[in-house]
């Protein structure tokens, strides 16, 4: 893309800005830019991990929900799609029941280890099934539907759980699929982090069938391009960054969804070079802007992130729609 | 610069595997195509056309028989090696994710480019030429899915062009067009098989334009009947009359 450098290099500055004033804001107190000291607990350990997790969430969800929506060839398509996200949910569900029935829940560390476990196997399980299928059928539409069946699975199972699940391990259930970036330590973002950095340059070293993609199932073959090795893949990286994010975080919606359409409206280029990096810097920027509106929006209160990534992003993505025709 | 090949099919079956059985749509086509041929494939629906375009493109698996590249087997080509020789226009739609027609051209040179897809100067040349060939020079930035069907498929054919084959298979690109469009289609059709020395195979239903700018004729029908004959020898064909009468009918 013309003039594409000077584009990311603003992005890059933006979330710098954002990522700052996310650690200075986002918290029960302003904290002034001269105070910061890496030895503070409060700094370190809450709000500097907070904002870590905010950036690698923003990261990993976008670049998930571009493959898809390129895969599928379709802007529709997001982590939520494929039922990867539901299976992460129901496993979660299953495991907080679980540990609450058999009354281990208080132990912290136990608890946190079997949620991350948990949506780490569902996101895996689901993601072997859909490969599973995607080797059975080329049809994309086909594939996608599946997905979305399985979600629907998923969900009627989780309900299922949830029905026969004592109060407080429900509770604690809802609290998690609010979705929250304050729980991860450094153990937690240095896992995230790694996994999630040899995802994504694996995906930038694969940019070229990925941009052929763009032609769909037999163009590119007709091209050279080998679509089904490459399919499988893209839907690998797509689905271990959605099970990390959701492993983390819980399930965070929308921002899969509409920071892929949201840089395609802007940039209105079709270099995925271009619009991956600049899906995982906008991502970032949405993320850390959102959860600093968490704490600021309503004295002594936070908004589950949730609640605000929805809330402002969506009337965003329909001022865009309105504006730009061709997507 | 275009290498030039000879394709020859010989006693071909093409159709379909399932688990269960194998449903043949054609078979014993034989035929040789070598540059400066434009081949028209007339037929009824349904009979194997695109399935034959399919199967020589190698987007499918043949039942039996041969198909040669010089002397060289399809199977015995990798999918890059066969993007070099031979390009595919066929009926599905590509577009959106704000592809332009320059983008969708460019995706021609993929079977040159490096591992990061990066264009030189020379695969730039090349793209220019080939959207000044079909006349796309005052829509190259606009996105592809807002061209109209005449336009979408002359950029489909620079796409072909720029992947630099000695062969091109178009799938119907005179359906949906309007008569207009028909003509100037088929006469970029010629002056490309005339002035870039192209084989093109083209299937049609608009017989009265493949009899005008073809040279050559292939000819499916039921109960499998086939020829393939110069497009000057037609009215001798009994088989032509046969084809030509269902449409009428």
């Amino acid at each position: 893309m013309k003039g594409g450098f000077k584009h990311i290099l603003l992005l890059v500055g933006v979330l710098i800005i954002a990522f700052v004033a996310n650690i200075l804001l986002a918290g029960s107190s302003v904290l002034k830019f001269s105070e910061l000291n890496f030895n503070d607990y409060i700094f370190r350990n809450i709000r500097l991990s907070k904002a870590l997790t905010a950036l690698l969430c923003g990261i990993s969800l976008p670049i998930a929900g571009q493959i898809l929506q390129v895969l599928f060839r379709n802007p529709l398509a997001g982590p939520y799609v494929l039922g990867i996200s539901s299976a992460s949910s129901l496993a979660v569900g299953i495991a907080i029941m679980a540990l609450n029935a058999f009354g281990v829940m208080g132990y912290v560390f136990f608890s946190k280890t079997a949620i991350i476990i948990a949506a780490f196997a569902g996101s895996l399980l689901c993601t072997f099934i859909i490969l599973f299928v995607a080797k059975k059928v080329s049809s994309n539409v086909f594939l996608l539907l599946i997905g979305l069946m399985l979600g629907q699975i998923f969900g009627a199972l989780e309900s299922f759980v949830e029905y026969f699940s004592t109060d407080k391990g429900l509770r604690e259930f809802v609290m998690w699929s609010f979705g929250s970036l304050g729980n991860s330590t450094y153990t937690d973002i240095t896992i995230f982090s790694s996994i999630g950095v040899i995802l994504i340059a694996t995906l930038f070293m694969l940019t070229k069938p990925f941009q052929v993609f763009l032609m769909g199932q037999n163009y590119a073959n007709a091209l050279g391009i080998d679509f089904a090795r490459y399919r499988i893949y893209f839907i690998v990286i797509s689905s271990l960054l959605t099970a990390l994010a959701t492993a983390f975080c819980g399930p965070i919606a929308f921002v899969g969804l509409s920071i892929p359409i949201m840089t395609r409206l802007i940039y209105k280029t079709s270099d995925q070079k271009f619009q991956l990096t600049a899906c995982l810097l906008l991502g970032g920027i949405t993320m850390l802007v959102c959860d600093t509106l968490c704490y600021t929006i309503l004295p002594d209160r936070v908004i589950p992130i949730n609640v605000i990534t929805t809330l402002f992003g969506s009337p965003f993505i329909i001022y865009l729609l309105f504006k730009t025709r061709n997507w | 610069m275009v290498v030039e090949v000879t394709l020859n099919i010989k006693n071909l079956s093409i159709g379909y595997v399932s688990k269960k059985q194998t449903t043949v749509v054609y078979k014993d086509i034989t035929a040789g195509f070598t540059s400066g041929m434009l081949v028209g494939i007339i037929g009824k629906n349904g009979l194997g056309k695109s399935t034959l375009l399919r199967t020589i493109a190698g987007l499918q698996e043949k039942l039996q028989g041969e198909i040669l590249f010089d002397d060289k087997n399809l199977e015995q080509l990798s999918k890059q090696e066969l993007a070099k020789m031979i390009a595919v226009v066929l009926t599905e739609k590509v577009g959106g994710f704000n592809l332009t027609v320059n983008d969708l051209v460019s995706m021609g040179r993929v079977p040159y480019t490096n591992a990061f897809n990066h264009l030189q100067e020379e695969d730039k040349k090349i793209i220019d030429e080939c959207i000044s060939i079909c006349g796309l020079n005052d829509h190259v930035l606009k996105p592809v899915n807002e061209l109209s069907d005449g336009l979408f498929q002359k950029a489909m054919i620079a796409k072909g062009l720029a992947q630099q084959t000695s062969i091109l298979l178009l799938d119907e690109p005179t359906a949906y067009l309007d008569f207009p469009s028909k003509h100037q289609l088929f006469e970029l059709l010629k002056k490309v098989t005339e002035e870039e020395k192209k084989c093109i195979v083209t299937s049609s239903h608009d017989i009265e334009l493949v009899l005008k700018y073809a040279s050559h004729l292939l000819i499916m029908s039921e109960n499998n009947e086939f020829e393939f004959i110069e497009v000057s020898k037609y009215k001798g064909s009994k088989l032509f009359a046969k084809v030509t009468n269902d449409y009428f009918n």
